[in-house]
């Protein structure tokens, strides 16, 4: 042992106290600090688990966050020569309504994915974020895209048009 | 490991860490009498580091409107996974982190720790307490719960007992005569930046004055 004080406690300031020099670098000794060592990071890795898991969980998409209904609407909404629009598993979905025919649209823009407006001006479709344009067909007539809007099938029952559609990605 | 220790070693030569490391965390040492009690601030601290986290985790389905808080915080509870956890974590830390600031302080007073030339540790301590308790109190409120809403109510309400201006410090804590959805905004706001922000700054000096005075040991 170190320095003692009188009340055969070692002082306060000595760094090497515990370890005898002739017990430093035996046998015994590096065996101790293996342990010591497997002990610390096992603890150390178990707790940064424990505490790391309830962490990234936290930040996975929760149960039912945001509406994942089938769209429906009822025929009398719909009024010729403007568009209706809804949401369908989570789709924006258009629907317009022509002199002699109800179409329905992905509104979601093949170019870059924003969502398309009707002009009812101009019987077509425009896109605000890059000025593509489609017709009342969902063709492509100008502007950097050339692919149509996904035509959306529907049926029409009790007077109640429901879009039918698997929903997903373009 | 190889890995990381030559990633390590190549830091190390160029922002001398090592150096930095052992002065600060691994040849720190502390005085011998400094027993378990000694532990209560820098578990305050600790608590402190875990509500910022599970708080920022919390702010990102919490909203603070009247019409939707406490709906946030069911969907936080109920839907979110782990977010019961979480939630929890960050309402029983509160009342775990006042009670460990108290027992912090009760070692410093018993032990007389608080004299010259410490008298600023003290005084910066008892702002970190009435931070400590705001920051509780602000958030006590943002469940918009029947029992937040009548706390916070119970709680404006004493310093009308203040004379002259009593009346006026009430009115302004809660944004009007009454809680109102301003005053969970006003609340909102006091819990997630300003008090925290002020706390941080107190807690800045705090631990620069004890690393300067050094850790307090007996006569």
């Amino acid at each position: 042992m170190g320095n003692t004080k009188a009340n055969g406690r070692p002082d306060m300031n000595d760094a090497n106290d515990g370890h005898d020099a002739d017990r430093v670098g035996s046998p015994t000794d590096s065996y101790r600090r293996r342990f010591c060592q497997v002990a610390i990071g096992g603890t150390a890795v178990v707790s940064a688990a424990a505490v790391g898991y309830p962490i990234v969980a936290f930040l996975r998409l929760p149960k039912s966050l945001g509406p994942m209904e089938l769209m429906e609407v009822p025929l009398e909404e719909l009024v010729e020569g403007y568009a209706y629009w809804g949401e369908h598993r989570g789709r924006q979905i258009v629907v317009v309504k022509l002199k002699d025919d109800i179409r329905a649209f992905d509104g979601t823009c093949p170019h870059l994915g924003c969502i398309v407006q009707w002009e009812s001006a101009s019987q077509g479709f425009k896109c605000p974020c890059h000025n593509a344009v489609f017709d009342d067909l969902g063709n492509p007539i100008a502007g950097p895209v050339n692919m149509p809007l996904r035509r959306v099938e529907f049926v029409v029952e009790e007077n109640m048009l429901k879009i039918r559609d698997p929903g997903g990605r373009v | 490991m190889a890995l990381l220790r030559s990633i390590y070693r190549g830091l190390d030569d160029r922002y001398q860490l090592t150096p930095f490391v052992e002065k600060n965390i691994t040849r720190k040492w502390v005085p011998r009498t400094l027993g378990w009690a000694g532990c209560f601030g820098g578990l305050a601290f600790l608590l402190f580091v875990i509500q910022v986290y599970t708080g920022i985790l919390l702010l990102i389905y919490y909203k603070p409107d009247p019409a939707r808080a406490w709906d946030s915080v069911t969907f936080i509870k109920s839907n979110v996974p782990m977010g019961w956890l979480i939630q929890r974590v960050h309402a029983v830390g509160a009342d775990v982190m006042i009670v460990l600031v108290l027992m912090h302080m009760a070692r410093i007073a018993y032990y007389k720790i608080y004299r010259s030339p410490r008298e600023l540790h003290w005084l910066s301590g008892v702002v970190l307490l009435s931070l400590t308790a705001g920051m509780a109190f602000t958030g006590y409120l943002l469940p918009w719960t029947n029992l937040s809403y009548w706390g916070a109510s119970v709680a404006t309400e004493i310093p009308t007992a203040i004379p002259v201006i009593g009346e006026q410090i009430s009115i302004w804590a809660r944004r009007g005569p009454n809680i109102s959805g301003e005053t969970l905004g006003f609340f909102f706001a006091m819990h997630i930046w300003v008090l925290p922000g002020a706390a941080v700054i107190f807690m800045g000096m705090h631990f620069t004055m004890i690393r300067r005075t050094g850790i307090s040991k007996p006569l």
